[in-house]
């Protein structure tokens, strides 16, 4: 479904991912762990069309889309999360996923504002396309609050209900379990696998932890310095020198 | 085309030039520091024309002395002017310490013409600026000498005081990052304040010096060499002081060039400096000696 | 409840129609000019609000557009025999020397050319952020001003159009403001609406959500510029003359005042203060006179109106960023809500006195 070839990505002189090449294949979920500043969000950024690779090609379902646009990448169906949490902060819940649904609703500022019912009926469905994802995540009684004022474990909730609402194949998470204690990270990673058999979905998942992906990842790769050290089964990762190199330094 | 026409118009572009270049310094260290277009900047030089001339005119000070007094007064003004205007902001997002530095430079120019009066006042130039020099072909009003060489022997000054002294090297550490430099002990508002009485001081210089070769003053008299030299500052790569200078010569020698070789278009001389500015912020937007940044996603 | 609110909505209306009638009606001419520039204000600051309040894009280009809407209505409508007078310097053009259209078509060409104009500027600047786009808009105004200035043929150049037909009653432009309110009322509360905010927000993240930003900031620019196109239109049909002079930073500065002290992204709050603010213009205009305080005379001060004008910004910018009304907006609620305010607070004083009473 998703395939890299020797994708990198240079900044000044720093190579900040390096010949990166992944594959992964449908209703997979990969791991792509690392240490900190080992470039796995900038793979992500290159994936999602945030930056352009400066070497390399990316496939998706067999066609280019290296240099589109990040929000014509989004509607082929890449949805992704942030690291650093990037709701619209001045939006409650419902707004933010009904923001979400905005391209699929596929209307223009003529229409919408006059209302017409071409568009009325595909706002009336998307709200409750919406009403159902945030059923799925657990928001529903939050759904009138502001963004900003959630708690971050169920901002991060949110965020991903914002991403299913784009309606994507393939669904792309940066460390959604930053800052959550092992039990909530436990409850997410079930979390995940329950909305990838509901909304048949594939995903690419970063973890810093190696150990909170294990459990749910088939296969994984490992990053650092930008270069992928190692790719294979959680049980064959664990036991990689390098990748234990990588984190725990060379004694 | 005459030879002594074109030494004459590169005479005028190299002084109107680097008369631009003085004032760009401003803005591009402020901007540098605290990433603010200081719209009052254009007003802080109408400022210390005015101070000039009432110090000469009306208080009776040589010429020389009123100067001085004109550019002190005026960079404690800008410092005031931080302090009042921008300080309370500086938390702020980007758009609002801007709103408020529209409001100062409405605030100065209208202050400007309550207390200076609204008609335009001729300056008393002093023989030695306005005598008129014939150097071969050229011939050119003496202070057209006296700009390039007090905008020269300053921006040594200035960087030897940014490269080689510890205020200097404050003055950079807060433009790259400000409250890593806070953390870092820096006494952020003292830079600030600083960079500011600096900028104000040469602002006052140029205003003075714009004066001493349009001697005629009013109070809006700040707005176009302001927003002109705002736009040689973006030009050069806002924020770096040798950008300033060259964006400040090259915007001088276009106008001159083309108001003298295409005369036609001389109505339009004062949109060339804008037209300039879009071409270089579609193509360039971080500016000639700009470095590109890249926003962290 | 729902219904209920629905009933005032259409009592308030009503009685804002009748009042317009009344005003149309009773108003001295000077008097009824203040109160038909409030509504051309209310038209000018909705659609700055748009572009700086709901898009998040800072543009300093208002008057630009105002000019350009001004000067193409003001052509359209002119009797030949006016041209004529008019361009006593240079003959006009040709091809604009016989042409006489209603006010309607006029108003709505001038906005359409203001629009296209709006596409020019914005197509390149809109990539730009900040405070680049910021001047890059305010250079372009400029540029509009300074080819208004030397197109002798086509504007009359510094001189100006005098005698434009007085076509903006108090009818035409209190229902382009209506027209205004209610067109970004429901272009907010669409799913487009959604998508401007979102741009303001966070420009990555609506990206990623399948926004095409760049389309929705050009959009917004060009409906923003619609407008202005229109509002700068009406005012050249109010005050009857225009000129280059007229459109120049200050005009973009008083629109940018009302949407500060309106709120950024409050449309009831940029109604309010420009309604407000262009009374207040009116009424402080005696600080620009001559005055007779007790204890000194002065001959006339102009500018002093614009310096309380200048101090009110910065003040409203420093001490209450968010404006009068912040982001929100007016519902019957707030309404109840600030009825109910004296109520709660003699309850609250009760409360005190029972309980120091009960010691």
């Amino acid at each position: 479904m998703l395939q890299t070839d020797n994708v990198s990505m240079r900044f000044g002189g720093l190579n900040a991912v390096a010949d990166f090449s992944v594959t992964v294949e449908k209703n997979e979920i990969v791991g792509l762990i690392g240490p900190n500043g080992a470039g796995k969000t900038t793979a992500f950024n290159m994936i999602t069309g945030v930056y352009t690779p400066t070497k390399g090609r990316i496939l998706f379902e067999g066609s280019d889309i290296t240099d589109l646009k990040p929000h014509s990448i989004t509607e082929r169906g890449i949805a992704r999360t942030f690291q650093n949490i990037r709701l619209f902060k001045e939006m409650t819940v419902v707004d933010n996923v009904l923001t979400a649904c905005h391209m699929r609703i596929n209307t223009n500022m003529f229409e919408a504002t006059m209302h017409l019912p071409g568009y009325l009926r595909r706002e009336k469905e998307a709200r409750e396309f919406t009403a159902s994802l945030l059923d799925a995540v657990g928001l529903s009684a939050a759904g009138g609050e502001l963004a900003v004022g959630l708690p971050y474990g169920k901002q991060r909730r949110l965020e991903i209900a914002r991403a299913l609402a784009t309606r994507p194949k393939l669904l792309l998470l940066d460390e959604p379990a930053a800052g959550m204690n092992p039990q909530e990270s436990k409850d997410l990673m079930e979390f995940i696998v329950r909305i990838r058999d509901e909304f048949d979905l594939t995903i690419l998942l970063i973890e810093h932890h190696m150990q909170v992906v294990m459990g749910i990842c088939k296969r994984m790769y490992v990053l650092d310095y930008g270069l992928t050290i190692a790719h294979g089964t959680p049980d064959e990762i664990r036991k990689d020198p390098k990748v234990i190199e990588a984190y725990l330094g060379v004694e | 085309m005459s030879s002594s026409l074109i030494l004459q118009n590169l005479a005028n572009s190299l002084s109107l030039g680097s008369l631009y270049a003085l004032i760009a310094i401003g803005y591009t260290m402020v901007y540098g520091i605290l990433r603010l277009i200081n719209f009052a900047h254009g007003d802080i030089f109408m400022l210390g024309a005015y101070i000039a001339f009432y110090a000469v005119s009306m208080f009776l000070m040589p010429w020389y002395a009123g100067f001085v007094v004109a550019i002190g007064l005026t960079a404690l003004f800008g410092i005031l002017l931080e302090r009042v205007a921008y300080r309370p902001l500086r938390d702020s997002p980007r758009i609002s310490v801007m709103i408020s530095a529209i409001g100062a430079s409405f605030l100065i120019e209208n202050l400007g013409i309550v207390i200076f009066g609204g008609r335009p006042k001729g300056f008393p130039v002093p023989d030695l600026f306005g005598t008129v020099v014939h150097l071969g072909s050229v011939s050119i009003v003496s202070v057209s000498l006296f700009i390039p060489v007090f905008t020269f022997a300053i921006l040594a000054v200035l960087l030897w005081i940014v490269n080689h002294t510890k205020t200097g090297m404050a003055m950079r550490a807060t433009s790259t990052d400000l409250d890593a430099a806070r953390i870092m002990g820096i006494d952020v508002n003292r830079v600030v304040s600083f960079t500011f009485g600096v900028g104000s001081l040469l602002a006052a210089l140029g205003g003075i010096m714009w004066t001493l070769k349009y001697p005629q003053l009013n109070p809006l008299m700040g707005i176009m060499p302001g927003l002109k030299c705002f736009i040689a500052a973006v030009i050069g790569g806002i924020g770096n002081i040798m950008g300033a200078v060259l964006g400040g010569f090259l915007l001088g020698f276009i106008e001159i060039m083309i108001v003298a070789f295409l005369p036609d278009l001389s109505g339009y001389r004062d949109a060339f400096a804008f037209v300039l500015l879009i071409v270089v912020l579609l193509v360039k937007p971080s500016g000639l000696l700009g470095k590109h940044q890249a926003e962290k996603v | 409840m729902m219904k209920r609110n629905h009933l005032y909505t259409m009592i308030a209306v009503a009685i804002a129609v009748l009042f317009v009638v009344y005003a149309d009606n009773n108003f001295d001419p000077f008097v009824l000019r203040v109160f038909n520039l409030c509504a051309i204000y209310v038209v000018l600051a909705v659609s700055l609000n748009l572009v700086n309040g709901f898009t998040g894009l800072f543009s300093l280009g208002h008057a630009g557009f105002m000019a350009v809407g001004a000067y193409v209505s003001a052509l359209l409508t002119m009797t030949p025999d006016q041209k004529e007078m008019n361009f006593f310097l240079a003959p006009i053009v040709p091809w604009l020397h016989d042409i006489s259209l209603p006010f309607l078509p006029a108003l709505l060409i001038a906005g359409l050319v203001a629009a296209l104009s709006g596409v020019l500027v914005g197509a390149p600047v809109l990539r730009l952020r900040d405070d680049y786009l910021a001047i890059a808009t305010l250079g372009f105004a400029e540029i509009i001003r300074v080819v208004i200035t030397n197109v002798q043929t086509v504007t009359n150049g510094a001189l100006g159009l005098k005698g434009l037909p007085k076509y903006a009653t108090t009818f035409w432009v209190w229902g382009a403001a209506a027209v205004s309110v209610l067109f970004m009322v429901f272009l907010i509360r669409s799913s487009y609406g959604r998508a401007i905010k979102a741009v303001r927000d966070d420009e990555i993240a609506a990206e990623a959500m399948g926004i095409n930003v760049f389309r929705v900031k050009l959009a917004s620019f060009t409906a923003s510029s619609f407008m202005a196109g229109v509002g700068g239109a009406l005012l050249g049909h109010v005050l009857t003359t225009i000129d280059p002079k007229m459109f120049t930073f200050l005009l973009t500065f008083n629109i940018l005042l009302i949407v500060v002290i309106g709120g950024n992204g409050s449309i009831t709050g940029s109604v309010i203060a420009a309604i407000g603010v262009t009374v207040l213009m009116e009424l402080l205009r005696f600080l620009d006179g001559p005055m007779n305080l007790l204890i000194f005379k002065t001959d006339g001060l102009p500018g002093l109106r614009m310096v309380v004008f200048s101090i009110m910004l910065m003040a409203m910018v420093i001490y209450r960023q968010r404006g009068l009304m912040g982001n929100r907006e007016f519902s019957w609620q707030m309404v109840a809500d600030a009825a109910a305010l004296p109520r709660s607070w003699i309850a609250a004083v009760k409360r005190r006195a029972r309980r120091t009473g009960g010691k």
